[in-house]
């Protein structure tokens, strides 16, 4: 098949990916569709890239003879230009090896000073207090609402350590309801999957409620645990909690001393 | 002259701008390398060399390149690296022997030796004396608009030249292809 200069015009801007996108899909459509344009196609691909590849190979024998009949150039003593460039052109991991070496050396000191100096108890899985929770059933009790298929569906979610999955749906049934219970749910099961800044907001958000407070604040205590900025407040929290009678008082006190040890 | 001239000169195929790039970034790109790359001057100079070949081929694809010196040391140091997905590109070599590899074996007469289809289209290239050979190199090779063809080889008009294109590049397929009578 002959190609007419257009197509040949198209086809060499089509493979330097020169072509706007509609003629860039006619193009790929027509080599797909149509095998004799295919052929030729390919056939003067190769023809268009061996000129090339023999022009560039002209160009260097070229210039191989070119730079045979230049003086040849002397080894100079370190130009400050070139040390210079060759300076600022060396990765910036090589160049500030010894710095950051340093550096690594120190958080490691910094990093084995405190595994070694916190106590066991300030550690908790957040994950295993979240399935303690859902496990319990306690995230069934809510006001019955539409949908609760789809809230029980993220319970289980919950139980199932997915609190990826069972965030989204926990946040659409509270813009559908508005149930202030879901606040208390969707901030444990931020906690589970280790979410503590919107943990602590929608625990935060659960405990201006009478009814959710206590045990909010229980489960806000534990996530601002996790933030050391914010360990001064936790335990304050505990501490209101531990003045409290009944579980999370009892809750607060055993936390607050295994804290103190 | 500036650079952007002399680029545009190696774009219609100038050698002789090529050889004045040489020579204006010659030292200092050379001594870079030595230091940089902490080889002899001769193969820094190895480096630089085909990095203006590289150059050439490049500017036919119109990229943009920054300065002239940061663009032919990028390279350079590519090519010293032999990152080969870089260079790859970088190389009319490499993109015949990348494009070989992709096409159906049937499709090619003479196997998927790169080697073997650029020493045909060199020879073939000898061998077409007549106006064909200007015109495929204007066209194929440096990127000549149709206007230019016309303005540089006295066609009428630019379809004019189109025409004698397509004509003699259906000429050389036929030759590299082995299809003419002898």
């Amino acid at each position: 098949m002959e190609l007419t200069a257009r197509e040949i015009d198209d086809l060499m801007a089509y493979w330097d990916n020169k072509l706007p996108k509609d003629a860039h899909m006619h193009v790929s459509e027509r080599l797909r569709t149509d095998p004799d344009f295919r052929h030729a196609a390919d056939e003067t691909q190769v023809l268009v890239y061996a000129l090339r590849a023999a022009r560039a190979r002209q160009t260097s024998h070229a210039l191989s003879a070119f730079r045979a009949g230049l003086p040849p150039l002397e080894e100079a003593s370190m130009p400050g230009r070139a040390v210079h460039k060759s300076l600022s052109d060396q990765p910036l991991l090589r160049r500030y090896r010894a710095a950051i070496w340093s550096l690594a050396a120190a958080l490691a000191g910094i990093l084995v000073f405190w595994l070694a100096t916190r106590t066991p108890a300030d550690t908790y899985d957040s994950d295993d207090v979240a399935r303690d929770y859902f496990d319990s059933g306690a995230g069934l009790q809510r006001k019955s609402g539409d949908d609760d298929a789809a809230y029980r569906k993220a319970i289980r979610l919950c139980t199932e350590a997915q609190y990826e999955k069972a965030l989204p749906i926990f946040k659409q049934q509270f813009e559908k309801d508005r149930d202030t219970s879901l606040l208390l749910q969707m901030g444990i099961a931020a906690m589970g999957a280790r979410h503590f800044d919107q943990a602590a907001d929608y625990l935060e958000a659960a405990g201006k409620h009478v009814e959710l407070k206590t045990k909010a604040s229980w489960y806000l205590a534990l996530t601002l645990l996790e933030r050391p900025s914010d360990r001064a407040r936790a335990i304050q929290i505990l501490r209101e909690l531990a003045a409290e009678d009944g579980k999370y008082g009892e809750m607060a006190k055993t936390k607050l001393k295994s804290i103190a040890r | 002259m500036a650079d952007d001239i002399l680029l545009e000169q190696i774009a219609r195929g100038d050698h002789k701008a090529l050889e004045t790039i040489y020579l204006r970034y010659r030292k200092t790109l050379v001594m870079r390398g030595r230091y940089s790359f902490s080889c002899t001057l001769h193969d820094a100079e190895d480096l630089y060399q085909e990095a203006i070949v590289i150059l050439e081929t490049n500017l036919r694809n119109g990229l943009g390149i920054g300065t002239l010196e940061g663009y032919l040391f990028t390279i350079m140091r590519n090519l010293h690296r032999k990152n080969q997905k870089q260079a790859a590109r970088e190389s009319a070599h490499e993109d015949l022997e990348l494009l070989l590899r992709q096409l159906p074996q049937e499709n090619l007469p003479y196997g998927g030796e790169a080697e073997i289809y650029i020493q045909k289209a060199m020879s073939i290239i000898d061998q077409m004396k007549d106006v064909c050979n200007s015109i495929l190199k204007l066209r194929l090779l440096y990127d000549w608009s149709y206007e230019e063809i016309k303005e540089n080889m006295n066609y009428s008009t630019p379809e004019g030249a189109k025409n004698q294109f397509s004509r003699c590049l259906k000429k050389l397929r036929d030759l590299f292809f082995g299809r003419n009578n002898p």
